[in-house]
């Protein structure tokens, strides 16, 4: 029931801003037609149709129209490649100023951070939509030396093998760093493809340690691992709670300590360091918005204001919220324009010397996925 | 057995039949276009199948996505552009039967073949679900990298006369799967700083040039149609005749649909490869291989029984273990998802009868598929016969269409066009194309494996059973070939089958020496300047590339050294003036314009009225021609791939909209 209300109490916040800042819902706009009426709206997505990116764009597309001014169609449109780079590009530097294109999805955080050369547009300059959160879960297969039985075994777990994408991924790094910060000692195995590759490597035993998404967690990898003890699950990242802090539970994994209570349980302190605030540089904005939405930066302030002004009654819809426990998950927490706004606004503004870091970190990486 | 006739009660009952044949026609159409196919249509589909029950929505669904590969044969053999990536094989003696007539006889027997091999692959899904499991762990990353090195070996099968090119070819088509984030990600490699680089090349623009822009090259220049033997082979019965020969080959179509079941059953390895795989067992198992590459109707069969047998079976690691095979199946997976359905034992026990119902979808698809297929080539099958200049604005559309699908950008007709000139160049100096596919499919899964392999488990991989299987079966297949290749040469030449030359030799220009000498240097330049460009990568990054490289080098010289003595002895022979260079070179510079003019006023615009420009320029056709055709490729690309497909279009400098 909890992320039914932190959802309520979103709409409602969101909406009251909306009445509050200028030409909105005002006589202005009544006045004159909607801005969408009898428009077309595009959400492109930077990655292959079939992900967690896409279908929840394509959950949101098929739900929003009926709560925007003017019901404008909306279409989802994939754009791959350059992980999301290309499709930001595109909406960022060459989508027309008529704010009818958007983009939609993973938004990877850690493209600016790591000053990929890849990704062009200044994601600061978006205007965002709204956003729904995402945390991960990392777990072990039983049968790893001297045998998991409960999560806490981890901690005297013997040939730890943990697996990877990318060495400058946003999956592989917080991945690292919450083994790191645990002191496990492990290999890292870089290179498997997506998460249908990780579970691959996972019931193969190439692999022995791997996180993913809670979404895909809860409707994949339960019922094909979890439940006939294949795997034990260790900690879920976490969401938000009302001070910032990574100490919620998924309402779908009610079971599964956070990574948080799970460092708590066995050191007796709440985690800190530098480490911790690279988690928190990551997973914190995901815990928001790890999908958004957002309008190019040339889009012309009623296109957005009328696009997120339908954000909190689609969070509300019935059908949207069945669609989205299905696809999703139980329980997504999703968010409007403003409140996503502000959370990527900080999240962009690193500090140097947490670039540096990440850039460290990453070249570590590359030296730890060497030959066996 | 409850649940299975369960599963056909709930397929043939209303709406989900009705479902299940509007998915049929759907994916007739997808698979018939050049570059749509599966994925595009789960993408298309998958919103409107939000709101419908599960065994309607996954009627829709399956009813589409098994018929793709039965109706890309289509255009394979009619005009030698692979309707989808698992067509590709189909191409190399698919299109040379049309060029002799006999397209009707090798569309029948393909589509016997896709037919006979779907129902297999769906058997395979009915039977093999519950026995999956040792399969899955068993083969893993290891296996996944000496199946790839097993896969190369078809490089002899499929390369012609001379193996030392075809190893050429194929070395190239490993070396552009090395484009891009190396597996783990260290380093973008030859992406020179481009984005649309930094991921590497995809297989469908690849193949469109390789093999469609030559043809659209060659019959431009030519300006005859397709069929340039075909007017005195009668084409009624064709059709029965095809049926007979696939149901006269059966053993071949039963190992074939072995071949497709197995691989997809092997997460990560689609019908792409499948359909090599195939081809290549056909050839190397064939007593005379002589007709291959030629029109062999073998070449068709297999291929095509494969990569129908790919789409049932490709459904059990998804289903069982969430373990999506393909870019399909993840979409596949997406939606079992928003139905509410959840991969693993479920679906064998609450959820069995809704997994039989999928079984028997996928059988009544196949078969009405190619049943409908069978009903209808008649009539588009005579585009062949049709003069060139009417069809080859089609053929630039839907190619040119075909290769946006991948990432709209312009990026994909570059590619298009560079593998276009590289396909014209291979054809000139007569080296075999179909490796360079090969190669460039095999490439990821045997770099990726070899990468985690090392990583995880070190070289000792090379004790595991399965992989001492798979390296015993490598060296009695190297010994055999060895064996072979010393009879031919003694003198103990394979009988030809018809007892003489085929019509179609007379259609291949010999191979220019000039060419033929250039391709090689050029290769020798190419693979050391990778070498160059890969001397300071990290070895995981570097490992395939510098192997390529001196393997490239060293197969280069040798045949650069041939290729000079034959050039030297060569007599000039008669100019071909029709595929003279200043041709060739105006009609690459007409398609060259079509890009830029696409960047200049969008592609909307630019391909209706270059391919007016291109009747009535090139072809001389009458005005009533040229209008006619330019509103059709306007109608077509505005509503089939605007509104329809939902394609993202080129933004142009100059936007009018």
């Amino acid at each position: 029931m909890n992320h039914i209300k932190s959802l309520l109490a979103v709409s409602t916040l969101s909406m009251s801003a909306l009445a509050l800042s200028p030409g909105v819902t005002g006589t202005a706009a009544m006045a004159a037609d909607p801005y969408y009426k009898g428009k077309t709206v595009k959400f492109v997505v930077g990655y292959r149709p079939g992900g967690g990116s896409d279908l929840s764009c394509r959950v949101f597309a098929k739900h929003m129209s009926k709560h925007v001014a003017g019901n404008p169609t909306i279409i989802v449109q994939n754009m791959p490649g350059a992980s999301g780079a290309n499709a930001l590009n595109y909406v960022g530097e060459v989508a027309r100023p008529d704010g009818l294109t958007a983009i939609c999805g993973t938004l990877s955080i850690l493209l600016p951070i790591l000053e990929d050369p890849a990704l062009r547009v200044d994601l600061r300059k978006f205007h965002y939509i709204a956003g729904v959160a995402d945390s991960q879960v990392m777990y072990v297969r039983s049968d790893v030396k001297p045998g998991i039985k409960k999560a806490s075994d981890v901690f005297n777990a013997q040939g730890l093998v943990l697996g990877g994408f990318r060495v400058t991924s946003a999956k592989d790094i917080p991945e690292r760093l919450l083994a790191d910060m645990l002191g496990l000692k492990y290999r890292y195995v870089a290179g498997l493809r997506g998460d249908g590759g990780g579970r691959a490597a996972m019931k193969q035993g190439i692999i022995n340690l791997y996180m993913e998404a809670v979404a895909s967690f809860g409707t994949i990898t339960m019922p094909t691992m979890v439940k006939n003890g294949t795997v034990v699950p260790l900690f879920q990242s976490g969401l938000l709670d009302d001070n910032g802090n990574l100490t919620q539970k998924d309402p779908a994994l009610p079971n599964i300590p956070t990574f948080h209570a799970f460092y708590k349980a066995k050191f007796g302190k709440e985690p800190a360091g530098q480490k911790w605030d690279a988690i928190l540089s990551v997973l914190g904005p995901y815990a928001v918005s790890q999908r958004s939405i957002a309008l190019s930066p040339n889009a012309p302030k009623e296109a957005v204001a009328a696009l997120r002004a339908g954000v909190p009654a689609t969070l509300k819809d019935k059908g949207f919220l069945a669609d989205a426990k299905k696809s999703m998950g139980e329980g997504i927490q999703a968010f409007g324009g403003d409140r996503v706004q502000k959370t990527i606004l900080k999240a962009l503004d690193v500090k140097p010397e947490m670039k540096k870091f990440f850039r460290a970190y990453v070249e570590e990486g590359k030296k730890l996925a060497g030959r066996k | 057995m409850e649940a299975f006739i369960e599963g056909l009660r709930l397929v043939v009952q209303w709406p989900a039949i009705g479902m299940l044949f509007l998915g049929v026609m759907i994916g007739l159409y997808l698979g018939a276009v050049p570059g749509l196919g599966g994925m595009v249509g789960f993408a298309m589909l998958m919103p409107f199948t939000f709101g419908m029950d599960p065994v309607v929505a996954f009627a829709l669904l399956l009813g589409m996505y098994a018929v793709t590969t039965t109706s890309d044969t289509l255009t394979a053999v009619l005009l030698g552009v692979p309707g989808t990536g698992a067509a590709a094989a189909t191409v190399v003696d698919g299109y040379p039967m049309s060029q002799r007539g006999e397209a009707m006889r090798a569309l029948g027997a393909a589509y016997t073949g896709s037919a006979i091999g779907g129902v297999f692959g769906a058997l395979t899904l009915a039977l093999s679900l519950p026995i999956i499991s040792p399969l899955i762990v068993n083969f893993a990353p290891p296996e996944f990298f000496m199946l790839g090195v097993l896969g190369l070996t078809y490089v002899g099968a499929l390369s012609g006369r001379s193996i030392a090119k075809g190893l050429i070819a194929a070395l190239f088509g490993l070396l552009i799967a090395t484009v891009g984030y190396s597996t783990q990600g260290g380093i973008a490699r030859y992406s020179f700083e481009v984005n649309y680089l930094l991921d590497g090349f995809a297989v469908i623009p690849l193949a469109l040039g390789l093999f469609a822009i030559p043809e659209i090259v060659e019959l431009a220049c030519r300006g005859l149609p397709i069929a340039r033997h075909g007017e005195d082979t009668p084409v009624r019965g064709q059709m029965l005749q095809g049926i007979r020969d696939a149901l006269k080959h059966w053993w071949l179509v039963l190992r074939s649909s072995v071949i497709g079941a197995y691989i997809g059953l092997l997460p990560g390895v689609g019908a792409a490869i499948a359909d090599w795989v195939a081809y290549g067992h056909a050839v190397q198992s064939a007593k005379d291989k002589t007709q291959f590459g030629k029109g062999d109707i073998r070449g068709v069969i297999a291929p095509e029984t494969a990569n129908n047998a790919v789409k049932g079976s490709d459904l059990v690691p998804t289903i069982a273990f969430g373990i999506p095979g393909s870019a399909a199946m993840s979409i596949l997976l997406g939606a079992f998802l928003i139905h509410g359905l959840r991969p693993g034992p479920d679906m064998l026990t609450t959820k069995l009868s809704f997994t039989y119902s999928m079984v028997w979808t996928l059988v009544i698809a196949n078969v009405t598929g190619a049943i409908a297929l069978m009903l209808w080539s008649r009539q588009i099958s005579k585009i062949v016969f049709l003069r060139a200049n009417l069809i080859i604005p089609a053929i630039i559309l839907f190619s040119f269409m075909g290769a946006w699908m991948n990432k709209s950008q312009l990026g994909d007709w570059i590619t298009l066009l560079a593998f276009g000139v590289t396909g014209i160049w291979f054809k000139r100096a007569g080296w075999p194309r179909p490796p360079v596919i090969l190669g460039f499919v095999l490439g990821p899964i045997m770099e990726t494996n070899l990468d985690i392999t090392l990583q995880a488990v070190g070289w000792g991989f090379v004790t595991r059973p399965l992989v001492i299987a798979m390296i015993v079966i490598l060296a009695v297949s190297f010994a055999f070939e060895l064996r072979r290749q010393r009879q031919m040469r003694s003198g103990g030449a394979v009988p030809a089958a018809n007892g003489g030359e085929a019509k179609t030799d007379k259609l291949e220009a010999a191979p220019a020496p000039l060419s033929n000498m250039l391709l090689a240097g050029a290769f020798i330049a190419l693979f050391a300047s990778a070498l160059w460009i890969a001397r300071n990568w990290a070895w995981d990054a570097a490992m395939f590339p510098k192997v390529i490289g001196v393997l490239g080098i060293a197969t280069g010289a040798l045949v650069l050294a041939g290729a000079i003595r034959s050039y030297m002895a060569a007599a000039p022979g008669p100019d071909d003036e029709a595929m003279s260079l200043p041709h060739i070179a105006q009609m690459l510079g007409f398609l060259a314009a079509i890009i830029v003019l696409t960047k200049l006023i969008g592609q909307l615009v630019a391909l209706p009225v270059m391919l007016g420009v291109f009747l009535a320029w090139w072809g001389r056709e009458n005005w009533k021609i040229v209008i006619g055709q330019v509103l059709a490729a306007w109608a077509i690309l505005y509503f089939m791939f605007g509104e329809l497909m939902k394609v993202i279009w080129a933004v142009p400098v100059f936007d009018f909209l």
